[in-house]
This record gives C-alpha cells, sequence and structure tokens, in this order.
C-alpha cells in the first residue's frame, strides 16, 4: 500500500479560526500533515513543497484574492486538490459560483468540529479509494510489463534452444561418426586380411560387427532425417518424375531379396507416364521403406507394388500378405521408437524410426499416409501425393517445354486463347497456326495445339524480344477481319510468359496457364 | 604409384585409410588440416587430394577453395570424405556430391564403406 498521508493545507487569515481548525484536524488522531497559513501568500510557500490534498480556505466571500487563489490552484493541480471554503457568508449565488471554480464542499463559521470531522472523512475515504486504485493500476500495469518481459526471454530462450538442438543433433551425428568410422574402418582393415590372415569364425563376428555398425549408422541418419523433418529444415529438390519410373526402380532393387526369402514381387503401374512434382530421392526413401518394411513383416505370398491415378492424387500402394497389424496398433504405427510387431532375428531390426520420417516425407510433398490392415492377413500402405492434373492437360505442351528448357536457359511462350469460344473453335485455331507459321521464321520456335490454346515456343528469347513477335501476331490477327467471317467471334486473349521471368518452373508455367483459361465465359 | 594426400585431423582414420590405400598400392601422405595440406600439396604434388571437411585450423571446404583459385593446383582431383551430412558450410546436393561455389566434387560420407572410397578413387585415377 502507498504511503501517502492525507495532506491538509489550512489558509485563514483569522488566527482564531486557523487554531481551531488545526485543533480539530489533530484531535481527529489520524495521521494526517497540516500545514496551515495565515496568508496566500504563505499558502503559496507551503504549496511550493508538496501539493495538499486538501485545502481548507477560510474566505469571507466576496474576496477577490481568494477567488485568484482558488484559480491558481485549479491551474497548476494536475491531481486532484480538494477544496472546502470556510465561510461566514454563503448563499446561494456564492456557493454556485465556488462550485464553478472547483470548490469540493463548503463549512459555515462558525466552525463545528463534526461537520469539519464528517467532511474530512468522506474526502479520506475517496482518496483511500482512489490510492487503492492507482496503486492496483500501477501493479497492474507492471504486472503486464514483467509478464511481457518474461514472455520475450522465454521466447528468445526456446529460439535458442531450437538452434541449440538442431546444432546438439549435428554435432552429435558428427562425433558418432568419426568414432563409427574408425571403428568400422578398423574392423573391415582385419577382415579383408590387410593384417593377417582370420579363420572363419573370427570372420563371422567381425560380419556381424559390421552389419551392426552399419544399423548405427542407419540409426544416426534416421535422428537426423527426424530432426530436420521436425523443424521443417528437410530441403526438397522437386522436379517433375514420372512415379511409374519410381516404383519400378525400388521394386527392381528389391527383388533379389524377395526371391531369395521365397517371396514373390508384382509390380502394377498404368502404361502411360503418371508425373508428380517431388523430391525424386526422397520419395524413393519412401517407397524403399515402405516395401522394406513390407519384406521384413512377410514370411510367405508376396509383395505388390502398383500405382494408381485418381483426378486429383497418385497412389502409390505398396501392400503385402504378411503378418499385418492390429487395429489397436495402427495409431502408434507412425510414432517415434514405436516398433510394433517386432520379431527377433537379424533382418528385422529397424531404427523405430522408419514409418515417422516415411510420414514427414510424404507430409512435406502435401501427401497423406494410410494404412489398412487386417492381423494374419496381410498390410496395405497407401500414399496419396497430389498430381498436376493441367501438366496433363497439357502434356503436348508441357513435353515441348522439355524439350526447349534441355538446350536452352530461357524462353517466352504466347498463349492463345479465344475469348468468347464459339461454334468453328477449331477452325479459328487452325486458321491462327496457319497465320502464325507464316509470321514466324526462326527454326527453332514451335507452335502447338493443345487443351484449345494455341502457344508459340520462343526458345532462347527474352521477354522484350518476344514482345515484338507479340506485336507483329497481334497486328497480323487484327487484319484477318475473321471478327466478320466467324459469328461471334470477339477476339484472342494473347498472353506473354518468359522463363525465368514470370515462371521458375513448369508448375508456375501451368498454373499460369490455367488462370489464362479462365479468362471470358467457357 | 599414385600418389593421394589425406587431409583429416583425426589421426587414427589417417592411420586406417594409409593401410588401406597402401594395400592398394597407392602412396599415401597426410595432412592434420588445410592450411598443412595446401603446403604439403606445392611441394609434393599429389595425383589425388582425400579432404575432410571439418578440420581445425582451415576446413576442407576453404582449402579447396585455395586450391580452385590455384591454376597450378585446381586440377587436382578431390574427394571429400566427411561426417558432415546437414548444416554443410558448402552446399550439398542429393546425389552425393559437395557443390564448392559451382564446382561439384565427389563426397563420401563417414562411416565410408572402403568398397566405394576405393572405386571412386580408381573412377579418377584409372587403376
Amino acid at each position: 500500500m502507498i504511503n501517502n498521508k492525507f495532506k491538509i493545507l489550512i489558509v485563514d487569515d483569522n488566527p482564531v479560526d486557523k487554531g481551531l481548525l488545526t485543533q480539530i484536524l489533530n484531535a481527529m488522531g489520524q495521521d494526517f500533515d497540516v500545514k496551515a497559513a495565515g496568508s496566500y501568500e504563505e499558502a503559496r510557500k507551503y504549496d511550493q513543497g508538496i501539493v495538499p490534498n486538501l485545502i481548507l480556505l477560510g474566505i469571507n466571500l466576496p474576496d477577490t484574492e481568494g477567488l485568484y487563489f482558488l484559480q491558481e490552484i485549479q491551474r497548476k493541480a494536475n491531481e486532484d486538490i480538494h477544496v472546502i471554503l470556510v465561510s461566514n457568508f454563503l448563499n446561494r449565488d456564492n456557493k454556485l459560483k465556488g462550485f464553478q471554480l472547483g470548490v469540493t464542499d463548503f463549512i459555515y463559521k462558525p466552525i463545528v468540529a463534526e461537520e469539519l470531522k464528517v467532511r474530512i472523512a468522506v474526502l479520506c475515504r475517496l482518496k483511500k479509494i482512489r490510492d487503492d486504485q492507482d496503486w492496483a493500476a500501477q501493479k497492474t500495469n507492471e504486472g503486464i510489463k514483467l509478464l511481457y518481459k518474461e514472455l520475450e526471454n522465454k521466447n528468445k530462450r526456446l529460439k535458442e534452444l531450437d538452434q541449440l538442438k538442431d546444432e546438439f543433433v549435428n554435432n552429435v551425428s558428427h562425433e558418432l561418426r568419426t568414432p563409427l568410422t574408425i571403428i568400422q574402418e578398423s574392423v573391415s582393415i582385419i577382415r579383408d586380411g590387410l593384417l593377417g590372415e582370420i579363420n572363419e569364425k573370427q570372420n563371422k563376428h567381425l560380419m556381424n560387427t559390421l552389419e551392426n555398425i552399419d544399423r548405427l549408422d542407419k540409426i544416426i541418419n534416421d535422428l537426423l532425417d527426424i530432426s530436420t523433418i521436425e523443424n521443417r529444415k528437410m530441403r526438397l529438390y522437386k522436379e517433375n518424375v514420372n512415379i511409374n519410373d519410381l516404383v519400378k526402380k525400388v521394386a527392381s532393387d528389391f527383388i533379389p531379396s524377395v526371391v531369395a526369402k521365397g517371396l514373390e514381387l508384382k509390380c502394377v503401374v498404368p502404361e502411360g507416364p503418371v508425373d508428380v512434382y517431388v523430391d525424386k530421392d526422397k520419395i524413393i526413401q519412401v517407397l524403399v521403406n515402405l516395401v522394406n518394411n513390407a519384406y521384413k513383416f512377410t514370411d510367405k505370398g508376396k509383395i505388390e507394388l502398383s500405382v494408381i491415378e485418381n483426378a486429383d492424387q497418385v497412389e502409390c500402394r505398396v501392400k503385402d500378405t504378411g503378418i499385418g497389424i492390429s487395429a489397436l496398433d495402427a495409431p502408434r504405427l507412425f510414432s517415434k521408437f514405436d516398433q510394433i510387431g517386432r520379431q527377433s532375428g537379424a533382418g528385422a531390426k529397424g531404427t523405430g524410426l522408419g514409418l515417422s520420417i516415411t510420414k514427414g516425407i510424404v507430409e512435406l510433398h502435401d501427401g497423406q499416409i494410410k494404412v489398412e490392415s487386417n492381423p494374419g492377413q496381410g498390410t496395405l500402405f497407401t500414399v496419396s501425393l497430389p498430381r498436376l492434373p493441367v501438366l496433363k492437360q497439357y502434356k503436348n505442351f508441357m513435353d515441348c517445354i522439355r524439350e526447349v528448357k534441355l538446350h536452352y536457359n530461357t524462353y517466352s511462350v504466347l498463349v492463345f486463347n479465344i475469348k468468347n469460344p464459339v461454334g468453328t473453335n477449331d477452325i479459328l485455331l487452325d486458321e491462327l497456326s496457319a497465320l502464325i507459321k507464316k509470321q514466324i521464321h526462326r527454326k527453332s520456335d514451335q507452335i502447338v495445339r493443345d487443351n484449345g490454346s494455341v502457344f508459340v515456343i520462343l526458345s532462347d528469347t527474352r521477354k522484350e524480344d518476344a514482345m515484338v513477335v507479340f506485336n507483329r501476331l497481334h497486328h497480323a490477327i487484327n487484319e484477318t477481319g475473321w471478327e466478320s467471317s466467324h459469328n461471334g467471334f470477339n477476339g484472342f486473349v494473347i498472353k506473354l510468359v518468359n522463363f525465368p521471368e514470370d515462371v521458375h518452373s513448369e508448375t508456375e508455367l501451368v498454373n499460369l496457364l490455367k488462370t489464362y483459361k479462365g479468362v471470358g465465359p467457357t | 604409384m599414385k600418389k593421394i594426400l589425406v587431409v583429416d585431423d583425426d589421426p587414427q582414420i589417417v592411420d586406417l585409410i594409409k593401410i588401406r590405400l597402401g594395400a592398394n598400392n597407392y602412396a599415401v601422405i597426410s595432412s592434420p588440416d588445410g592450411k598443412d595440406a595446401i603446403l604439403k600439396i606445392k611441394k609434393e604434388e599429389p595425383d589425388l587430394i582425400i579432404m575432410d571437411i571439418m578440420m581445425p585450423n582451415m576446413p576442407g571446404g576453404d582449402a579447396v577453395r585455395i586450391l580452385m583459385a590455384d591454376n597450378k593446383l585446381k586440377n587436382i582431383p578431390i574427394i571429400f570424405l566427411t561426417a558432415l551430412t546437414a548444416n554443410l558450410p558448402y552446399e550439398s546436393d542429393h546425389k552425393g556430391s559437395i557443390n564448392v561455389d559451382g564446382q561439384f566434387f565427389t563426397a563420401i560420407p563417414k562411416p565410408f564403406k572402403p568398397e566405394r572410397l576405393l572405386f571412386e578413387i580408381r573412377k579418377i585415377l584409372g587403376t
């Protein structure tokens, strides 16, 4: 609680009244800080030190000097000063005037002690409430500031910790790898007989040692992978790939070991290419993890890899006829270090991180992974990856673009779409293509009709140079008079796109094409 | 006999590589850091450098930069042999090579398989 005495200043030129007021106040037995002045002059002197809470102003109205003093007080009072006029002449008018000048209250002379006490008690109570409020507000303020500061510090600390964790994982993996390197190469040198012949038994143990060094190495790599996935620092090197190729590659890599285990391996993919925009190596890692998982937990029957094209997704499935997973265990399947249905034997040893890494990689690709299983009947893992539907729609065009990209660092594309498609679209586009053909002279430039659009691909052409071609074609079209010969034809929407100025990837390019299609009613 | 310089701050690793490469008829010399390596390379003119990355005095990548800037030394082939995989000061791509200022070098992660090391060496030295 603020130690704040109630400060009272008595101003009265009547020494008797001044004395009486002082006496009454002191007799109240409260801890008042009372000063008494016999003149305004004297009062101003007191006033300069500490601003009083209450001024008891003995005044014989009308008293111009007194009124002036009052105004003076009100002017400089930046906090509440209560003024009680102690007067022997008070009527309604001068009371009103007093109130207007900020007087709080009035006491009649001759002074009655009880009246004064009551008035002062009220003001004391007011002051106390106010002090409490101030105190509370101040404390709240301080509290908020402290909390804020604390939050700031905690946030900073968390960031530091996060960074430390990253560094720690990196450093630890480095620190673990160096001794592991020495162990591995020492054992390898002995096994390879570089330090003298070894016998069969020794060889077997050395091979076991090496196998477990491999396992430790894999655990370190998995830990690093999980760490980079969790703080979303895993870098993806995305490109357009035919997912069928990846699935077939993984299948063929596994064939020897699968066959050796007496299992069958099937691979079913669509005939045509299925394009996805992914980090090839990471998706291979996903497929390897899933097939490896199937391999570990399947003792008879087959493992089947398949690719299924849906409208907006591509599904990669890995199905086995293995021991399966109970519904109870399924939710834990993708969590770290949980190894479900773990079997003894070297082949089944894992790190417990494989599936959570798999899930992490799939999700980094905006995909999903799900598992369906019946114990004893096998497991089906389905990885869904978003596909780029437009890539398929503009297949001819994209094939040309890919070809151009192999040879040139830059290209521009002119895209022609009919503004208000009419019945004679195809004829119009034929005529347009023929017209463009006459205007384009470079051998490396190509005209492609695809998905209702005509594209002019200008290889090795910067945007400003393409603009010249754009203007030339625009002019040529205007001169054809197609508007009158084709009923309802309302011109073309022509767009110019440059790689790499406007788009940086094929995905960006097709996404842009989609927006051009939306121009005008279809 | 082809001469290979192994740059690594860990003497045990250097010893092991010496045994391995010695057994495969390579002459092996070594340096404990990048700074010393530069001096040795100038003096000994090795046919191939096997370079660690995290080393005191001068990390491997910096040493490679110096070599790349030196017309006499820039053609000596280099293989990185490193326990670093993440947060490399040099961009490492996903195909197992390290990019130093636009030039790609073969990178073998530690712990390494001796077959892989010998394969990469033979690929470069052709022996």
